[in-house]
């Protein structure tokens, strides 16, 4: 492999990106009446701090002691249900809790999002305990398999 | 090992998944890569169609186009959340790499990590925020979301040419098995195959561990059982997008509609089997609406200026018209609407062929009072002054006594109420 694109690969980046990222600052700041630049800013710098220091820390520590509990055939999926679940249920919270809705408006925010979340998440349950159920069944044929030769 | 940015750091705190790897972090970075560019595309189009400049115009056919564009924008937006996420999980075990920083060009490289993961946060968060029509800040939405578009599409770039040779090498047919983006701590170091076969049960059968733990790996395939734990690992986050954009896609797509769990909108749910997206009453306008000296005024840059009442309007050749309203925030329906096409108006006044239309509501105030049709989309057979809904007298809601009502433009731009028509 070239070891070019390592040396040109951020020069390009860069010469794209730092004009881009400009125009964008430029334009929160100069559109600031609408923009309050220095909210926007802790928005941005929130939702990082929020993800790395609260969100993704809270999920590994619930999956390091979920992943203990559960044998190995079934971690992988369980760990995946888990993370898809958070992610389902954060997505559905600003929608069930009805922040948005207007009572002259009957025709917004007119799902049960708390309803509809919990039926995703039983589905992605429904679907990790499937394929558990094809590993065990896969291992325990395999199994089956290698004790008739002995 | 090698990466961008030299040898593999270490990580003070054991992440046992070998899914935090370079090609893992590849495969999603390539997918947040396309699903933002095209999330930046539809945007920065719609921000044009919204407040065109000069040199931009936005063209009334095909007249579905923006309920594609903006569809888009917003089911795309809601796939990337798992995605983005699963990215960050990926590649967490960096931010808390040992030592943090190894001279000025790294703590620049990690600095612009703050716009990227950041930005890229905040366009997600706001972007459902605005879709649950929920604003827990003071700053005006649209704007701040394009406006922070720019700089995280800024820091993608800065990103994607700091990575292109790592992307390019891991994701190489027949590439070596990837390299872990941090290294273990010493005395937590995982075996790569074999020593860790108690762990397996007695067989490990396919793609094993997509979470935090350890796998059983298969004793002699080791590099295969990454693989297929990496693709059993992406195949969830592709299953957790598509199930996030289902759930986000039936404000839309009526089809998926009775699978959607939180589309703020059902398509035929709404006054007269159509959605709303402001009230009467929220817009203020319900006295002056019904206000039987109600006319509409079309005057400005005309030959003689006109003061319609409806009865004068249903007097004109009435034309209908299946159009779509399109929402910024995503949901769209079509409806058949009956009225007086625009440019009938502008001829009974005079207007000169070419001219602008500044469509004016009976709102006092509000940033969506008004709205300018081009000329080309006032020339369109189907841009009407709407009077009827399906058949019906057009709804409160809906902008009685009269509503604007045009091909392929944005949902904020179908003033309703109309009171006055100002050519220029």
């Amino acid at each position: 492999v070239s070891v070019r694109p390592e040396r040109w690969g951020p020069v390009v980046g860069a010469a794209i990106g730092v004009p881009v990222m400009a125009f964008g600052a430029w334009g929160l700041v100069a559109d600031g009446d609408r923009t309050h630049p220095a909210e926007a800013a802790r928005w941005v710098v929130g939702a990082a701090v929020v993800h790395d220091a609260l969100w993704l820390p809270a999920l590994l520590v619930v999956g390091g002691l979920l992943s203990r509990a559960v044998p190995s055939p079934a971690r992988g999926p369980v760990m995946a249900a888990l993370g898809a679940s958070a992610v389902v249920v954060a997505v559905a919270w600003p929608f069930a809790a009805r922040y948005g809705a207007d009572p002259t408006n009957p025709s917004l925010l007119v799902r049960d999002a708390a309803a509809g979340a919990a039926a995703y998440v039983a589905a992605v349950w429904v679907v990790a305990l499937a394929v558990v159920a094809r590993r065990l069944w896969r291992s325990s044929a395999y199994s089956r398999g290698r004790g008739s030769r002995r | 090992v090698s990466t961008a940015t030299g040898p593999a750091p270490t990580s003070p705190i054991a992440f046992p998944s070998r899914l935090h790897d370079e090609r893992t972090a590849a495969s999603l970075g390539v997918a947040l890569g396309v699903g933002f560019a095209v999330c930046f595309a539809t945007g920065v189009l719609s921000h044009l169609i919204q407040g065109p400049p000069g040199w931009f115009s936005w063209p009334p056919r095909p007249a579905g186009l923006y309920r594609i564009t903006q569809g888009t924008h917003v089911v795309t937006g809601f796939a990337l959340i798992p995605v983005t996420l699963a990215k960050l999980w990926v590649t967490y075990p960096r931010l808390l790499q040992w030592p943090p920083v190894r001279g000025a060009a790294h703590a620049l490289e990690r600095l612009a990590l703050v716009p990227l993961v950041g930005g890229a946060l905040f366009l997600l968060v706001s972007g459902t925020l605005n879709v649950a029509r929920w604003y827990p800040w003071s700053f005006f939405f649209p704007r701040t979301h394009y406006w922070a578009a720019w700089v995280t599409a800024g820091a993608l770039a800065v990103h994607v040419g700091v990575t292109w040779a790592v992307v390019r090498r891991t994701l190489a047919r027949g590439a070596e098995p990837p390299a872990l983006l941090v290294e273990p701590p010493a005395h937590r170091a995982e075996p790569e195959a074999g020593a860790d076969a108690s762990s397996a049960g007695p067989v490990s059968a396919g793609p094993v561990s997509v979470g935090a733990a350890p796998a059983g790996a298969a004793p002699a395939r080791p590099a295969a059982a990454r693989a297929g734990e990496r693709r059993a690992f992406l195949g969830a986050v592709a299953a957790t997008a598509g199930l996030v954009a289902l759930g986000a896609a039936g404000g839309t797509v009526a089809w998926t509609s009775p699978l959607s769990a939180f589309a703020q909108r059902r398509p035929g749910q709404g006054p007269q089997g159509l959605p709303v997206n402001k009230s009467a009453v929220a817009a203020g306008v319900v006295d002056a609406a019904r206000d039987l000296g109600w006319r509409l005024v079309v005057e400005g840059d005309v030959e003689r200026t006109l003061h319609l009442s409806l009865a004068e309007l249903r007097a004109f050749d009435q034309h209908e018209a299946t159009l779509p309203i399109a929402c910024v925030e995503g949901w769209s329906q079509s409806a058949r609407w009956q009225g007086v096409r625009l440019r009938d108006l502008l001829a009974r006044a005079g207007a000169r062929p070419g001219a602008d239309v500044a469509v004016e509501s009976l709102q006092e105030g509000g940033l969506y009072r008004a709205s300018t049709v081009d000329a080309a989309q006032a020339g369109d057979p189907d841009t009407l002054i709407a009077l009827r809904l399906d058949g019906e007298e057009l709804g409160l809601d809906h902008g009685y006594p009269a509503r604007l009502i045009g091909p392929n433009r944005p949902g904020v731009q179908q003033t309703k109420w109309v009171g006055r028509l100002v050519v220029s």
